[in-house]
């Protein structure tokens, strides 16, 4: 890339460089992203292009490929009805997580934005689930649903809402329910810290405008917030699917998937068909459709919000 | 909103903030009063919401239980190495981002957005062969270098979105005086953006300090884990010691915490930076 720039250099100038003068500026520019570049070309796109590579050959378990395999990989995933079920609980598990946690950051997000005394120490307590990682989270709440000796189930005895200890962990709907309200929780910091940022910008003229027309405390949430924070809250919904689509260690500490799969969702089942099973064929299928999937849902979010921002404009 | 009376939406409102931050807070106050038990006290039946005997002495226990002081010190170097690499690309990166003229600027702004598309999952197993094709599994420079670049595009758009905003006069004038562009970057810009690399760099530390998956495939030697691998493979024993795991979990969740409340400020305004542009 630097021999592009050089030629930009006249002969017969001193060789060192110039940056200063604007005839070095694509030289500059070029050396100042090329250590950048090298990285994301190394750890990003090599990678990729190599485990697009995979999904179309026959891949050993040490993760060689051994030649072209044309679709089998893809096809195999689609006659796997394990895998067409993960998919369904990954959308599921998406969905669930993101809508409520949006649900339950609104009001938080506006109740952040009101003066009260602690609300500094309000703020720093709802970044506690953040800062700790997801694996930290997880695993605090294996222990608080662990077993038959849970605090949760001496809780619920305790006030007679169960008879005998539920095995939260154990089955199916239990643990689905179990792994979804650990997303939610994990969920909520940033969404919320995110919508506050948004509300801190609407100008308080307008609720003050607002008051003197006599609205009232939900009026001006529909007609003025919620309109003011819309691009906040897709960006904010963008950035969250992403995260909770690919949130492996939740399910991973706290169920590993059992019962049979039943708690897997697209990420998890993709690392163990890789690393447990040594099945990198589909595997790397599995990832390509995860990247493929998530592209598209990014590329069409924009494309439909932009739409309708375009409509109210109007 | 802030000139409003308390009225009746003010009150449900608060309330409702106050439930959300009690459910929040209280798996890490239950970890806190698991991490000061006695072994004796954890599995009893009915179990209580505090010890109690407070076993303070865990928390020193915990060092020679678990080698924690050896995960720690691995997390410390590998996050530590990959911020500062990260750092050394973002800062010209950024810059040249923020206020200089290359041709494929438009395509290395693209190309960040889309670096950031790509899930450590979706990335893992072509990681794991390139890390196998130059025999680095198993090593802390695998982890050093994945770190480093996984944070880098969101490192760049930060400092370019910091750099931006400072006005450009300053610099022009540090070059009148004689300046190279490298020069007005390190005396000039640099001192002024002190803030925004604070919040960067205190990001990509936590970046790999909290980064489970990656080192997962990776690392298969148990003195070289990082702190979350560690803290997952006591998991894995037999019989788990909750008392001494949440202590671990407690001390590894800790820094991260001081290090978030500092940054606070720039953290939401810089996550969702690259996908507003």
């Amino acid at each position: 890339m630097a021999v592009v720039g050089e030629s930009d250099l006249r002969p017969g100038r001193s060789s060192r460089w110039r940056p200063s003068s604007l005839r070095s500026e694509p030289v500059v520019g070029l050396l100042f992203i090329l250590p950048t570049v090298a990285f994301v070309v190394l750890i990003v796109f090599y990678p990729i292009v190599e485990t697009a590579l995979m999904s179309f050959s026959k891949v050993n378990s040490l993760a060689q490929r051994e030649g072209f395999a044309g679709v089998a990989n893809y096809r195999e995933l689609f006659s796997d009805t394990v895998f067409l079920r993960i998919l369904a609980q990954t959308v599921g598990w998406t969905v669930a997580v993101v809508g409520i946690t949006t649900v339950v950051a609104i009001p938080v997000a506006l109740a952040l934005n009101f003066n009260f005394r602690g609300r500094r120490l309000a703020r720093a307590l709802l970044i506690v689930p953040w800062a700790a990682s997801l694996m930290i989270n997880a695993i605090i709440w294996r222990w608080i649903l662990d077993g038959q000796y849970s605090i949760i189930n001496g809780t619920l005895m305790k006030l007679h809402l169960i008879d005998q200890p539920i095995i939260w962990l154990g089955s199916e709907q239990t643990a689905w329910a179990a792994i979804i309200l650990v997303g939610i929780l994990v969920s909520i910091p940033f969404t919320s810290f995110s919508l506050l940022a948004g509300l801190q910008s609407v100008p308080s003229e307008l609720y003050e405008a607002a008051l003197v027309d006599g609205a009232g405390f939900w009026t001006s949430f529909w007609h003025i917030t919620l309109p003011l924070i819309r691009p906040v809250l897709v960006v904010t919904t963008l950035l969250n699917v992403i995260y909770v689509f690919n949130s492996f260690p939740i399910p991973w500490v706290l169920t590993q998937g059992a019962p049979a799969y039943h708690t897997d969702i697209l990420v998890t089942y993709l690392y163990k068909r890789a690393f447990t099973e040594g099945q990198f064929g589909p595997a790397a299928a599995m990832a390509m459709l995860t990247f493929l999937l998530l592209l598209a849902f990014s590329l069409g979010f924009s494309h439909v919000t932009r739409e309708r921002t375009g409509v109210n404009a109007k | 909103m802030k000139h409003r009376e308390r009225g009746l939406s003010w009150w449900l409102l608060v309330a409702f903030l106050v439930i959300v931050l009690g459910i929040s807070i209280f798996p890490f106050v239950f970890a806190l009063s698991t991490a000061l038990r006695p072994r004796s006290e954890l599995f009893r039946f009915p179990p209580t919401w505090l010890p109690e005997t407070w076993a303070w002495k865990n928390f020193v226990d915990v060092w020679t239980a678990v080698p924690l002081l050896r995960y720690i010190g691995n997390s410390v170097v590998i996050s530590g190495l990959a911020t500062l690499f990260n750092m050394a690309c973002a800062i010209p990166a950024g810059y040249a981002l923020a206020r200089l003229r290359f041709p494929g600027k438009r395509l290395f702004r693209q190309a960040l957005l889309v670096t950031q598309m790509f899930s450590p999952v979706v990335l893992v197993i072509g990681l794991f062969r390139l890390m196998s094709r130059v025999h680095l599994v198993d090593t802390s420079a695998s982890l050093i270098i994945t770190y480093a670049a996984l944070s880098l595009a969101f490192s760049v758009w930060f400092l370019a979105g910091y750099f931006e905003s400072i006005p450009m006069e300053i610099e022009e004038a540090a070059m009148m005086d004689g300046c190279t562009r490298v020069g007005a970057l390190v005396r000039v810009v640099l001192p002024m953006s002190k803030p925004a690399l604070v919040a960067a760099l205190v990001f990509a530390f936590i970046w790999g300090w909290n980064e489970f998956m990656i080192a997962l495939t990776f690392i298969s030697t148990p003195d070289k884990r990082t702190l979350p691998l560690g803290i997952y493979a006591f998991l894995g024993q037999y019989s788990v010691d909750w008392n001494y795991l949440m202590a671990a979990a407690l001390i590894a969740g800790g820094p991260v915490l001081i290090l978030f409340l500092l940054i606070e400020k720039h953290l939401v305004k810089g996550l969702t930076a690259g996908a507003v542009k």
